[in-house]
């Protein structure tokens, strides 16, 4: 957690003007989804990785870890999507069966899983190249500008910063018990455990109020309102090679007849 | 007579005039308190721990409001309408102790504007303001580094940043050096010299005594809610009882100098010494010309 908001400030990418960076995600992204072939969503996964890695510079296995997790989603459901149960055997590429039911994969179940891995995995990859490169602080702005309540913005913001109250003091709660055996065998560390979260509730309103008075102090009223800095454009080059990629996924979707699946 | 016969001939810039307060598990924080900020002086607010001190601090800024007595700015009572507290608080700015609490935005920059934001100033001015605070509090190579990612060191000076941009007439200083190694509270103290000679108005809290001795002009020591002390540090230092009922301690300067004295090392009649630079004088004219009328022989 606390990696990806440190990799989301300091990457060579960071200088790249958010509104580009999103959208250029998000088309990518849509395209991804919407894709009926499974090359155009593998082309993003590779351009995009490239991206991540080789000009971002964030470390390749700090980018396959954040992979990782959605990644264990997408395949639980392309094996849901690729095998089928019956008891009736079919045309089925290979089976196993289990008592009076066969599980087995057919042709058009193995392309349907294929197609939503790729469609899946390219998709994540545009998220992770939005998510890494661009600090929540840059999305909330342009989510602002998209006219997105300034309530729901405020909150996000207010949340954010509360991941990191809340995990550090959590974190010196742990190290404390932990000093004095608190966490010596399962038994006392389940009980520390309870202590640590009620006491970080209570430490957690006590903290809020707080901020509450250190932002009245400084004559909140309604709206948690600060001055953003508009960044340098996006280099030219950056722009065109954003719309050379959307361009090339959306021809390949649209250009069928040419025997690529 | 003392520093605020100095400014007598002005308004006091704050006042509190029997401001009690008690908070609603039955504690009396603050009882029957009245005193005043001349402008332009450097005020310590001296106390055990509970003393009170938080709580008036509270009420300088209009956070919290006194259930009897008043606040007065400049001479005029302080109104709870949303239009003064406006006022108030871009007049009296307060560094909390915990910059954590403080501390809201994404990066530095975006939280330093968010005082001058509220006063609903012009972008440039905002701007400007942001710069200068950076400038003057040396951060400003810490610019676009998220608030989280900062030490503590760091964002004590983001959070008196903060404070500085919306330019209030006074500042105050919730215990401003508290965990700070020794050449950060040196950087602190030329900080709060700066503003000073700038015009700016500080109150400061602090159990650093030594601290406190050299930097005040004026001091009030607080014990269970009411003001039981007030005077120039060379006054409160000096007077013994003060200092053991209310858990304080004599700065160093003072104890080498009382040290001297007693031992006979220095002449009697000298004026306490405000800081080391006037006590190793004090030393080094004894080494010169011992002083001779006290030796046994």
């Amino acid at each position: 957690m606390n990696g990806l908001h440190s990799y989301a400030y300091f990457n060579q990418w960071r200088t790249i003007h958010p509104r580009d960076k999103l959208a250029f995600a998000l088309v990518s992204m849509v395209l991804c989804v919407f894709s009926p072939l499974i090359i155009p969503p593998l082309l993003a996964l590779l351009i995009c990785t490239f991206i991540i890695v080789a000009q971002a510079k964030i470390p390749a296995g700090i980018y396959l870890k954040f992979f990782t997790v959605p990644l264990g989603f997408i395949i639980i459901g392309a094996l849901s999507v690729a095998l089928s149960i019956t008891s009736a055997p079919s045309l089925f590429l290979w089976d196993i069966s289990v008592g009076p039911y066969t599980v087995g994969m057919t042709g058009p179940g193995l392309h349907h899983a294929m197609l939503l891995t790729a469609k899946s995995s390219g998709a994540v990859a545009c998220l992770l190249l939005l998510a890494l490169t661009t600090p929540i602080e840059d999305l909330a702005w342009q989510l602002e500008r998209c006219r997105i309540p300034y309530l729901f913005i405020e909150l996000i913001t207010l949340v954010f910063r509360f991941i990191f109250v809340f995990w550090e003091q959590a974190l010196g709660i742990h190290t404390a018990q932990a000093a004095r055996l608190g966490h010596v065998d399962v038994k006392t560390g389940l009980r520390s455990l309870a202590f640590l979260a009620s006491s970080l509730f209570l430490n957690v309103i006590h903290r809020s109020n707080a901020l509450y008075n250190g932002l009245v102090s400084r004559n909140y009223s309604d709206s948690l309102r600060v001055l953003k800095e508009e960044p340098p454009a996006t280099p030219t080059m950056t722009v065109v090679g954003f719309l050379a990629v959307d361009a090339l996924l959306l021809g390949l979707i649209f250009y069928r007849g040419s025997g690529l699946i | 007579m003392n520093a605020l016969s100095l400014a007598c001939h002005q308004t006091p810039i704050l006042s509190l005039d029997g401001v009690s307060y008690t908070y609603p598990d039955g504690t009396r924080a603050l009882n029957q308190i009245s005193l005043e900020i001349p402008r332009g002086s450097k005020i310590a607010v001296l106390g055990a721990n509970g003393a009170g001190k938080s709580t008036l601090f509270l009420h300088l800024n209009g956070i919290l409001k006194p259930q009897q007595g008043q606040i007065l700015l400049e001479g005029r009572p302080v109104k709870y309408s949303r239009s003064f507290l406006g006022e108030l608080r871009s007049q009296v700015g307060i560094v909390f102790q915990d910059p954590d609490s403080q501390l809201f935005a994404m990066n530095v920059f975006e939280d330093i504007s968010f005082g001058p934001m509220n006063m609903k100033l012009p972008r440039p001015e905002v701007k400007d303001r942001v710069e200068r605070a950076m400038e003057i509090t040396r951060i400003t190579s810490l610019k676009n580094k998220p608030t989280g990612h900062l030490s503590y060191g760091e964002k004590k000076r983001v959070a008196i940043a903060g404070v500085l941009a919306m330019e209030p007439a006074v500042v105050i200083l919730d215990e401003p050096t508290a965990f700070l190694d020794p050449r950060l509270v040196d950087e602190m103290v030329v900080l709060f010299e700066k503003l000073h000679s700038a015009g700016q108005t500080l109150i400061m809290s602090t159990h650093d005594m030594d601290l406190a001795y050299r930097w005040a002009d004026y001091c009030y020591v607080l014990n269970h809610g009411t003001v039981v002390a007030r005077g120039r540090p060379e006054d409160i230092f000096t007077a013994h009882s003060v200092l053991k009922e209310n858990n304080l301690q004599q700065p160093w300067v003072l104890k080498v100098f009382s040290g001297l004295l007693s031992s006979g090392l220095i002449g009697e009649g000298l004026e306490a010494p405000r800081n080391e630079e006037q006590l190793f004088h004090y030393i080094k004219k004894a080494a010169i010309a011992p002083v001779t009328e006290n030796r046994p022989d």
